[in-house]
């Protein structure tokens, strides 16, 4: 594709990016809205209320104020990047995300580097050895790690590698980058493991695909050797599924890890993605929100675009790209 | 495939795997029929009353009374066991079939058709990863209370879109391929390439797909109600008595192991399942 | 066996395996008595603490109790262990009238930055809490002004008498540096920010996110405190905190609401004392079918409460009145509050006389209802608990479970629910504590706790009563009176009262803690173990 098309698709993909965060923005203040309960009962909790506290938070949060008009009073604001303070800590929603973004982002990386270097190994292994005791005994493992909620599989980590053998720490996401490496083994290990038993079901799958090819045989034929073979083409097609599966295993891992973060009390995304929610806090669970549209659409972006880059089928044949 | 050079041992091998897997094979459907008996007749089945508390014998080992000891409230595990089959069971049927159906239709379209469909589909896809799942779920639940039915409702929306992107990525593979364009130089309505023509190589990669979306949503549905989330609380569910048991594993490990080895064999014995048949309908069915 | 066979078996077996070990090495450590002896008097350098509750800031504010717990921030007035009023920043109080309450500060007292304390930091300080946008203003109506008569002198006159109010400024005033929050004023209490105030444990940093670190006030009015460093740490749930306690990353963990889970998983001890904090299954009196005294009597008989506290992990008390007992104390002595309460109608445990209760109602056998609960503490093993007593009758409770905010706001909004249990808590020794949060008119409006919306006119002037005299024989009566109505008309099932329980290591001990302590400073009791 040329520099201008690539230009055109970004723009394209950009456009829709800014168009997805006005929907996402007003699905989330929606379902809020309809919602029971209120950001007041939060606050308050089971302390007796007057009324003039009661109309104080009331105009403070406008929460009289009709849907549009409280919707309006958020967006109007976050188009110029103000998004206010978090109701409940009144300290400003950029900052507290800025405080838990990069455990998220460090634990959500972490556990996609295990995920491929497992998946991708483990799957072309169990390829390669189809119908032995090891594709058996890898293929067996991956289901079961399917199978295990996160939470059952963090809290055995840490029994094991935490309480038995005092190895690892149990809670908390540590401080500095080797602490922060130390404290976050467990629950990255705990998180790649049901993306890591996906992974190896589709590399396996898809290098199987691959040498039943006929230009496999062929190229084995005409002499090349078992590495070559490897390299040249197996490894290529078996990294389809890989960039195809790459956007959804990494959204997933940064924020789909409130189970995980729970489990270690870590202070993630996901943690106060579950929080702001629960606690109806309008302007910080917004400001999650928004945060996670841009990653999960950045991380399908580049996922896209690894995938045109691998596969020149697609970026060929098809006249709208 | 017949070629005169010595084909490696790895390649081939259809004939010997289909004799020595059948065994396994057996036992995962025998798995799979115990499962089911237990979530059509459920308490009818069980020893005991699942929901009988006995507050005497809170969390008691196995023992000739109780065949896995008691939980936190004193019910008969062995019970609980029996019942929750069917939430656990029912759930991620549901939700596996349905999403199948909808990722595959959507997934077909996207990438037979390319061009503005191709992307509009993919663009619903990409904002329904926008907005994060448990988000979503918690928000509606929020708004519309939580249950269980609801929850399978929400877990087939979301996965959907996961079908949807891996069905699209066979069939872009599929879609330049000879046979296809023969088949439009015939003048074979569209509808039918995708569906007959196209549709069988997807199937084997669809439907294996099927069953780890089973035991996805399996796992899903034990941490929606490790979240509560999930069943109301009180019924006997294995993710809920897996969640709930959870505090206690150090003085009834039997109450949360045996949730947990069913969750896992029922799910282990489902995908087994669909690899076969993956393995079954891909040498059958490929035109490549 | 077959390497294939064995192949997919040995992976499922590996799960199980680890999982065995769990099973094998489960020891369920029986709380050891030693967790309240007498320590040594050696210093502590660093102690860890686990806490699961949320801290959002330090502005008292916007948050009613977390500040005060860690003996961060200090009032004028504390409770001594058997709840009665002590000095603590008010060397002494004075009485002119029954509606003026004169503290004379005590003198040489000092923040932590080093600045005096004077009657100017009181006064903003009370001012600061009382105006509208405090969530804990509620808790100051009735005052009429707050004035500095002098550096050392703060008078506060109420509207009129209140029975209450050295227990609210007790409670909930905390006093910290007028200079300071006018420096900070929209910032005070945040992360980077912190707050001045006079406590043994000076706060050197703070995040939501990770907790608190603190350290000892080496010039504390109060003597000196043998433990140095604090690290309060921050979890997301109790077990999470039991798992760190094992894994030997906490010393201690504050208020553990479920005993023998928490117990059995760390392995600590446990250090109970009793409480305020009241469980009861409240009926809606406008709702059908609560709303006939033979259902609500046939539910007290019903309920055992032997059952429910088993569930929740015992370390609580039957009760069977809405005022804890240990609070009508107060007003006389414990032969005179026994031979009350036994002389109060009540329902013991009795399935029989349930369904004959039952029978006299419009609904002979039974009905089926919905009830909420929230996934918080033991709120569930309760309700499960609950459900089970009230099948034994007939009456089918289907659980449904809703968020925190949710269920405040069903309890406290249109009141439409029928039959919900609640843990209400508070830390007062006044008999008036629950009666006024959950009784009469004033708690029917918007945010008030009367779920039951029981209201008969008597209530509400005996609430009046209760707290417009400060004679104890005469606030004795009135209660009295309230109990026995209560009783009569049922439309609350007082159940338990839980204890307040801290775990900890082997290694501490905490001698004579009381559930007082947890507005203070409990960190500082604190000792080594001999």
């Amino acid at each position: 594709m040329t520099a201008r098309g690539w230009a055109f698709f970004l723009a394209r993909r950009l456009a829709v990016l800014a168009l997805l965060l006005v929907v996402v923005s007003f699905a989330v203040f929606s379902l809020l809205y309809l919602s029971p309960g209120s950001v007041i009962d939060t606050l308050l909790g089971t302390n007796p209320r007057t009324p003039a506290e009661l109309s104080y938070l009331t105009s403070e949060y406008h929460l009289n104020q009709p849907f549009l008009t409280q919707y309006w009073i958020w967006a109007s604001q976050a188009v110029r990047l103000h998004f206010g303070n978090s109701i409940q800590t009144s300290l400003p929603v950029t900052s507290e995300i800025r405080q838990r973004l990069p455990v998220s982002l460090f634990l959500g990386v972490y556990a996609y580097i295990l995920t491929v270097l497992l998946g991708v190994g483990l799957g072309i292994a169990a390829a390669l050895r189809r119908q032995r005791l090891a594709d058996r005994g890898i293929v067996g493992a991956a289901i079961v790690a399917l199978s295990t909620p996160a939470f059952v599989s963090g809290v055995f980590l840490i029994y094991l590698l935490g309480i038995q053998v005092r190895l690892f720490p149990v809670a908390g996401p540590g401080t500095g980058f080797f602490g922060e490496l130390w404290h976050l083994t467990l629950p990255a290990v705990a998180l790649a493991l049901t993306a890591t038993a996906y992974l190896v079901k589709h590399t396996r799958a898809a290098v199987i695909g691959v040498l039943d090819q006929d230009y496999v045989t062929f190229a084995r034929a005409r002499g090349l050797t078992a590495s070559r073979v490897l390299t040249g083409y197996i490894l290529r097609n078996a990294l389809i599924p890989v960039v195809t599966m790459s956007g959804l295993i990494l959204s997933y891992v940064i924020t789909g890890a409130v189970l995980v973060e729970d489990t270690f009390s870590l202070p993630g995304i996901g943690q106060l993605l579950v929080q702001s929610a629960t606690a109806k806090d309008l302007p910080l669970i917004q400001g999650v929100a928004m945060v996670i549209a841009v990653v999960i659409v950045l991380a399908n972006l580049l996922a896209d675009v690894a995938l045109m880059a691998v596969d020149p089928r697609i970026r060929l044949g098809r006249g709208s790209r | 495939m017949s070629t005169a050079v010595a084909l490696p041992a790895e390649i081939t091998g259809a004939g010997r795997r289909r004799r020595r897997g059948s065994w396994l094979i057996s036992a995962c459907l025998v798995v799979v029929g115990v499962v089911v008996v237990m979530a059509v007749f459920g308490s009818a089945i069980a020893p005991q009353d699942p929901n009988a508390q006995n507050t005497f014998f809170i969390l008691t080992r196995p023992s000739g009374a109780h065949w896995l000891g008691t939980d936190s409230l004193g019910r008969d595990v062995f019970s609980r066991l029996i019942a929750g089959a069917r939430t656990a069971f029912l759930g991620p049927l549901v939700i596996a079939a349905s999403s199948m159906l909808l990722g595959n239709l959507l997934g077909l379209l996207a990438g037979y058709r390319g061009g503005r469909t191709d992307a509009l589909i993919m663009r619903w896809v990409d904002l329904m990863w926008a907005v994060p799942g448990l988000l979503l779920i918690i928000v509606v639940a929020g708004a519309l209370g939580s249950g269980y039915w609801l929850a399978v409702g929400l877990l087939i929306v979301l996965t959907v879109p996961f079908d949807t992107r891996v069905v699209r990525g066979v069939t872009l593979e599929q879609a330049p391929r000879p046979y296809v364009e023969a088949a439009r130089t015939l003048g074979v309505p569209d509808w039918r390439i995708m569906l007959f023509h196209i549709w069988p190589n997807v199937s084997p990669v669809a439907i294996a797909n099927a069953f780890l979306v089973f035991a996805g949503s399996l796992t899903s549905l034990a941490g929606l109600s490790f979240l509560g989330l999930g069943v109301a609380p009180g019924t006997p569910d294995w993710g809920l008595m897996l969640s709930e048991g959870l505090q206690d594993l150090f003085v009834n490990p039997i109450a949360v192991l045996a949730p947990g080895v069913m969750i896992v064999l029922t799910a282990t014995s489902m995908n087994l399942i669909g690899d076969w048949l993956q393995e079954r309908l891909s040498s059958k069915g490929a035109a490549r | 066996m077959k390497p294939r066979r064995a192949a997919t078996l040995a992976a499922a077996t590996v799960a199980l395996l680890s999982m065995g070990l769990a099973a094998c090495s489960a020891t369920s450590t029986p709380p050891s008595a030693l967790a309240n002896a007498p320590g040594t008097n050696a210093v502590i350098p660093q102690l860890t603490i686990g806490d699961d509750a949320a801290i959002p800031t330090l502005n008292p504010d916007k948050t009613a109790d977390t500040v005060g717990a860690y003996g961060a921030l200090e009032s004028l007035i504390k409770f001594g262990p058997t709840g009665q009023i002590e000095p603590a920043l008010a060397a002494s109080v004075t009485q002119p009238n029954p509606a003026t309450y004169v503290y004379h500060l005590r003198q040489g007292v000092t923040f932590w930055d080093g600045d005096p304390m004077t009657s100017a930091d009181v006064v903003n300080a009370l001012n600061y809490e009382r105006e509208p946008g405090s969530e804990i203003s509620s808790h100051f109506t009735g005052v009429k002004s707050v004035t500095a008569d002098g550096p050392y002198t703060v008078t506060v006159t109420l509207d009129q008498p209140n029975a209450t109010w050295e227990s609210q400024v007790a409670t909930f005033v905390v006093i910290f540096e007028k200079k300071f929050q006018q420096e900070h004023p929209a910032t005070m209490g945040q992360p980077g920010v912190l707050i001045q105030g006079t406590g043994p444990l000076v706060i050197d940093s703070f995040d939501p996110t990770t907790g608190l670190q603190l350290s000892a006030n080496p010039h504390w009015w109060g003597g000196q405190v043998l433990v140095k460093h604090v690290m309060v740490k921050l979890f997301s749930s109790e077990t999470d905190e039991a798992l760190a306690f094992r894994a030997g990353e906490i010393d201690a963990a504050h208020d553990v609401l479920n005993p023998r889970s928490f117990v059995s998983a760390s392995g600590a001890n446990l250090v109970s004392t009793p409480a305020f904090s009241e469980g009861y299954f409240g009926m809606n009196y406008e709702i059908a079918p609560w709303n006939n005294i033979h259902v609500r009597r046939a539910v007290a008989y019903a309920l055992n409460r032997s059952d429910i506290i088993a569930a929740l992990g015992n370390k609580a008390e039957p009760v069977t009145t809405l005022i804890p007992p240990n609070q009508l104390t107060q007003l006389g002595s414990q032969a005179q509050i026994s031979a009350l309460v036994n002389s109060l109608p009540s329902y013991p445990y009795s399935i029989a006389k349930a369904r004959a209760e039952l029978a006299q109602s419009p609904y002979p056998h039974g009905f089926t209802a919905t009830a909420i609960t929230i996934d918080f503490g033991a709120y569930t093993p309760i309700n499960e608990a609950i459900a089970a007593d009230l099948a034994k009758v007939g009456i089918t409770l289907k659980l449904k479970l809703v968020s925190f905010n949710q269920y405040i706001d069903d309890l406290t909004g249109p009141r439409t629910l029928g039959g919900t249990y609640l843990t209400f808590n508070v830390i007062s020794p006044d008999p008036s504590s629950f009666p006024s949060a959950l009784l009469g008119a004033s708690n029917l409006a918007a945010g008030g706790w009367n779920y039951a919306n029981y209201n008969p006119a008597a209530m509400n002037t005996l609430l009046a009563e209760g707290t417009a005299t400060l004679d104890t024989g005469k606030r004795l009566a009135i209660y009295t009176q309230m109990l026995k109505m209560l009783a009569n008309d049922e439309p609350y099932v007082p159940l338990f009262i839980q204890d307040y329980n801290i775990a900890l290591s082997s290694k501490y001990t905490l001698p004579g803690y009381t559930v007082w302590d947890e507005l203070g400073a409990w960190v500082i009791d604190i000792r080594q173990a001999r």
